[in-house]
């Protein structure tokens, strides 16, 4: 059996899948038996989904456009 | 390889290639810099880069990871001078070690706890919390959350191990739980529940208060 800390530490292979289904059988075992890791397993799945959302932002319009002339100004075919 | 005989054509492919990251760049840029002036500069240092360095980038390669790593090194180059918030990094690394957790029994939350962390944060909590991380820590979620880059794009990115992506991932990640959740709780969040938001505690602190409670 996992302890917590054993759980924590295995926790981001669990997340990716690169676990043996061994492994990860005995991990879901301890987070079906533990409310701080499975809690801390739900919450640290959320962060991860809410700074995907929080980081999507797209550059303004107006950035872009003077970024662009910039760079095309500037990146002349060499004569 | 530039070929110089062909030079509206490398100008061209450049172009195409590098303008159409433009939206990642600036907002990877805005999340190091922290403000919009800065962001844009590192941008336009970033593609300028790109550019005189075009021969060097491998035809047929990934391209975003290219420029991405010409970001974070301009970035990081410029960086270096601040050698303050360096210093603050090695202390929170050390802190990170201990997880912390808060006992509560509210069953809404228990019930669905994703969800529920979720609805009562905003997106600029989220983003405060981002920009609060050390810098080595904030990289790798930016490059694996906004960016989506695999491990071992972002340790070639990175010039480091991909051990090393993964440990930092996994702690940047855990400290963005740790300032959430006290965002959640500074904003009442627990404390509406009638939780005793107060008393965080540890693993051990958890474990023996079971024990013997």
């Amino acid at each position: 059996m996992y302890t917590c800390k054993d759980s924590i530490n295995l926790l981001l292979e669990y997340l990716d899948g690169e676990m043996t289904p061994e492994e990860a059988r005995h991990l879901k075992e301890h987070f079906a038996g533990c409310r701080p890791c499975e809690e801390f397993l739900s919450t640290y799945r959320a962060t991860s989904g809410m700074c995907k959302r929080a980081l999507a932002q797209r550059i303004p319009q107006e950035v872009s456009a003077k970024l662009t002339e910039f760079l095309r100004s500037k990146i002349k075919p060499a004569s | 390889m530039l070929d110089f005989r062909q030079p509206n054509r490398t100008k061209q492919e450049f172009e195409e290639l590098a303008l159409a990251h433009l939206d990642p760049l600036y907002s990877a840029a805005l999340r190091l810099t922290k403000n919009e002036r800065d962001a844009e500069d590192l941008v336009q240092d970033t593609c300028m880069r790109a550019y005189r360095f075009f021969d060097k980038f491998e035809r047929g390669t990934n391209i975003k990871a290219w420029l991405f790593k010409i970001l974070t090194n301009t970035f990081i180059n410029r960086y270096r001078r601040k050698v303050k918030e360096r210093t603050v990094v090695e202390g929170v690394e050390r802190e990170a070690v201990h997880e912390r957790f808060v006992s509560r029994d509210a069953t809404d939350f228990a019930a669905n706890p994703e969800q529920y962390f979720f609805d009562r944060l905003l997106s600029d909590d989220v983003l405060r919390a981002i920009d609060s991380l050390p810098i080595d820590f904030r990289l790798v979620v930016i490059l694996a959350d906004l960016q989506e880059f695999s491990y071992k794009e972002i340790a070639e990115i990175l010039e480091c191990p991909v051990g090393t992506v993964m440990s930092r991932l996994f702690r940047g990640r855990k400290l963005l739980q740790k300032t959430l959740r006290e965002y959640a709780e500074g904003q009442g969040v627990f404390r509406q529940e009638g939780l005793p938001s107060s008393i965080p505690a540890d693993m051990e602190e958890y474990r023996r208060r079971k024990k013997t409670g």
